[in-house]
């Protein structure tokens, strides 16, 4: 993928950046009802579909965002004995956030306009958007007002919840970890200091979001709706795009800064979310292992129902709305691109639809100006025309609508073709893929003062004389079980002691050779040295700051990584949700110095 | 495109690598597997009929009905006798595994744990996936770890050990022989909430706790919020998470 300087520079902007797929200007842009899966397999969201819900019906939810409150409102008081560096960093704001069982529209059809049981924040699925700052620590209470288990109409989820900030530089009594659950009719506290890691202006951080983290039934809740955005502003990166400071980065903002976060869901015929782990596919049976089969189980075979392995849904919902559609004007946005999960991963594109229903896959304009990583602002803007996101991955993209007429249509497309058990990817690219949402291009309105900058945040340095130690985390299988280093997640086991203010070295390895894992560590971001032995080179979208490692099959990845300014448990998981319930997670600790293993 | 073709290519490789790898080796830890064990010589046909038959998804939470016999003798149906509107425990187990793979122990550690509770309002179950743990062995097994009434070890055909074992681990029939560890199932089968935790339990009342988590915890409604935590740094408290400890407001 060439920097955007690079392709500035050669005013290449047209030359090879197209999609070759056979017949894509022929056929139409219609909206298909299901997946692409393999032949000869009937996946339960086939076998119990969704109920058919019209395409880009209705309007893309815009997330309100987060509303302080008085301090002197919430009952019991603030309690700063209750958390590090509290009165290092004074709240500047208060938020309560209530977490109650709704119905959500997710698409006006019938039957879903009738509303899906849900987990809604302050009444919201996402819930409300935070807009932070550096420099203003923010306090989050987080009221659990579920309905006792048995009493709600969310079957499958567990009315007991830890929101986690991820991404969040955030003390581990604040950062969700699975075991800091409450329960319904009680309350828990966050104090978000907003300082980057190390006081090092290089760490600042701008997408981040929360989703619930509940020991042993995290996939479940998040599903059932605990998940949000929480986005941090900074001088340059300062939510203006009128901003006047000089050297203030000047992405789109306001209403041109749009979070959109991915979710699948199926839906039963009532239209209610159902997390179905059991009923997809075939019965078991037993058949011959075939030749191209690489699993070591020879004797049992024949069911496709493989789970536990994860959970996929065949409505693509944005913002919780099933394939939306927002008016657009012919001038740049900045979308942030979340994969909320389970399971599923992307690959999106863009798709040209002109008013007399030409379809288009090469036009220069259908590209996206990736901007950041996991949420983490690049050295440089990168051009792609396409954007890979795994579980949990955040990338902020600039698309240049004003390359279009007004009465264009641009859709989203997911080419990603998954595995049909959920487990990762096929490494296959569909050819039409799913239309995700659309974009339905307005003529602009006025000038558009935001732009794509040549240079944003330089990364920090990596100084190998930190490094106190190296360490290696495989993530295996085990006859059914997700493991790492052999072992199951154990809430009761610490598999790391880290000196604060230290560096290390930590290899992570795939010993599978057909799954996939987006893995996620905690509390800082990290910068990733190798993967399969090849060093990341300046410019490639991997040279960032990141919190997830796409850990594809066989794959081995080395980060640098540093744990400063707090104290405490912090985990390490895989964020396929479905992997991380079922044990596929570690818990590291920050220690003083001297105090390491 | 490039970019997406190379890993593609890649990743490709690397898996027919790693299939050769594997293709040399599985053989040697398939004898013992329990679909070894279960199947015997019967056909594919028959084993796939059969797990068809007692499969029933729209049922019974997907649970099969089927027929097992505790170590007491008492013949159940699985389901509607044992499951169908209570919280249970659940765990798969041999005899002859148990010095390797210490399930039962923990298991026994867990039921311990919630004393009088057992047979009241939690129950626990044990399935045997070997067909030499008749009841007869399963008694004197049951007997060496002070089981009580609540606690039954169950034993039934090779193919619904099969059936089980699949719905509880939504996979395909797995290596237990060469498992280093396991998974205790946890629910509330008249909710119908589903839990796993790992079998090696080393914080007995985390384990409970996790247990209680599915069941109804009856907080009456409308009651005074109570601080589930971070707790004070001055408190006592688990190192493992900074929940206030129980009763404090």
């Amino acid at each position: 993928m060439p920097k955007r300087r690079d392709v500035l520079k050669l005013g290449a902007m047209a030359g090879g950046l197209g999609m070759t797929s056979s017949g894509a200007l022929a056929r139409g842009a219609v909206p298909q009802s299901g997946l692409v899966f393999p032949q000869g397999f009937t996946p339960s969201i086939f076998e119990r579909p969704s109920p058919p819900s019209t395409p880009f019906k209705d309007p893309l939810y815009r997330m309100p965002v987060a509303e302080p409150v008085n301090p002197a409102s919430l009952n019991p008081n603030p309690d700063g004995r209750r958390h590090q560096r509290f009165y290092d960093f004074p709240p500047a704001k208060y938020y309560r956030e209530v977490i109650q069982e709704r119905r959500w529209r997710y698409h006006s059809d019938p039957p879903y306009a009738d509303g899906s049981w849900s987990y809604t924040m302050n009444g919201s699925i996402p819930g409300p958007t935070y807009h932070a700052y550096y420099g203003e620590p923010v306090f989050v209470r987080r009221i659990n007002r579920l309905p006792d288990v048995g009493q709600g109409k969310v079957p499958f989820a567990l009315p007991s919840t830890t929101m986690h900030l991820h991404n969040g530089h955030t003390a581990s009594e604040s950062d969700g970890i699975p075991t800091d659950f409450m329960n319904p009719g009680e309350f828990w506290d966050h104090h978000y200091a907003n300082f980057p890691a190390g006081f090092d202006d290089r760490e600042i951080m701008n997408t981040l979001w929360y989703h619930d983290h509940r020991l042993d039934f995290t996939a479940p809740n998040v599903y059932a709706g605990l998940s949000g955005f929480y986005l941090l502003f900074d001088d340059l990166d300062s939510n203006n795009e009128n901003d006047p400071n000089p050297d203030a980065f000047r992405l789109p903002s306001g209403e041109y800064d749009i979070p959109l976060i991915f979710h699948d869901v199926q839906f039963s015929e009532d239209g209610q979310a159902i997390f179905d782990f059991f009923a997809a596919g075939e019965p078991p049976g037993v058949t011959e292992k075939s030749p191209d089969d690489s699993s070591p189980s020879t004797i049992y075979r024949g069911t496709d129902n493989i789970t536990l392995f994860g959970m996929l849904g065949d409505k693509i919902t944005v913002n919780r709305i099933i394939q939306p559609f927002l008016d657009v004007e012919a001038r740049k946005y900045r979308f942030r691109l979340l994969n909320g999960g389970p399971s599923r991963f992307y690959n999106f594109w863009l798709r040209l639809e002109r008013a007399d229903g030409t379809v288009i896959d090469n036009h220069p304009g259908l590209k996206f100006y990736i901007v950041s990583n996991d949420g983490n602002l690049l050295p440089e803007p990168i051009e792609a025309e396409n954007v890979e996101v795994w579980v949990a991955n955040r990338y902020d993209v600039i698309v240049d609508f004003s390359a279009f007429e007004p009465g264009d249509k641009v859709y989203l497309v997911n080419r990603m073709d998954m595995r049909r058990d959920g487990a990762g990817p096929t490494g296959r690219l569909l050819d039409e893929g799913e239309l995700a949402m659309r974009f339905d291009v307005m003529p602009a309105v006025g000038e558009d003062p935001s732009r794509i900058p040549d240079f944003m945040r330089e990364l920090p340095d990596i100084n190998m004389d930190e490094v106190r130690r190296e360490r290696t985390w495989v993530f295996d299988y085990d006859n059914g079980l997700w493991t790492v280093n052999g072992n199951l997640m154990d809430a009761n086991r610490i598999d790391a002691n880290i000196e604060q203010g230290s560096a290390e070295i930590w290899t992570i390895r795939n010993a599978g050779n057909t799954w996939a894992h987006p893995i996620h560590t905690h509390f800082e971001e990290f910068q990733i040295l190798e993967i399969n032995g090849r060093p990341v080179k300046d410019g490639e979208l991997k040279r960032s700051r990141k919190d997830i490692i796409e850990l594809g099959p066989n794959m081995e990845i080395k980060f640098f990584g540093r744990w400063r300014d707090f104290f405490g448990t912090h985990v390490m998981h895989c964020h396929n949700v479905v992997h991380e319930d079922h044990e596929m997670m570690i818990q590291w600790r920050i220690v003083p110095p001297g105090q390491g293993d | 495109m490039s970019r997406i073709e190379n890993n593609i290519t890649e990743a490709e490789e690397l898996r027919i690598q790693s299939r050769r790898k594997l293709l040399a080796g599985f053989s040697l830890t398939a004898a013992a597997s329990l679909p070894a064990l279960a199947l015997g010589s019967m056909p594919t046909h028959l084993i796939e009929q059969r797990a068809a038959r007692v499969i029933d998804r729209s049922r019974n939470q997907g649970f099969p009905d089927t027929r097992v016999t505790a170590h007491t003798g008492e013949v159940f149906r699985f389901y509607e006798d044992l499951v169908h509107d209570r919280v249970v425990l659940i765990n798969f187990m041999s005899i002859r595994r148990e010095p390797d793979l210490p399930i039962t122990r923990n298991m026994a550690r867990l039921v311990q744990g919630f004393g009088e509770r057992i047979g009241r309002d939690i129950h626990a179950f044990s399935i045997s996936y070997d067909e030499r743990d008749t009841p007869e062995r399963l008694a004197d097994f049951a007997k060496s770890f002070h089981a009580p009434a609540g606690w039954k070890f169950l034993s039934t055909t090779p193919e619904d050990v099969i059936s089980l074992g699949y719905r509880l681990y939504r996979t395909e029939g797995r290596f237990r022989s060469a498992m280093h560890s396991d998974l205790i199932h946890f629910g509330n089968a008249s909710v119908g909430l589903w839990g796993t935790m790992s079998a090696e339990i080393s914080d007995v009342d985390f384990a409970m706790q996790r247990v209680t988590s599915v069941m109804p915890r009856n907080a009456t409604a409308g009651a005074q919020l109570r601080r589930a935590g971070p707790r004070r740094f001055d408190s006592e408290g688990p190192v493992i998470h900074h929940r206030e400890s129980s009763g404090e407001s």
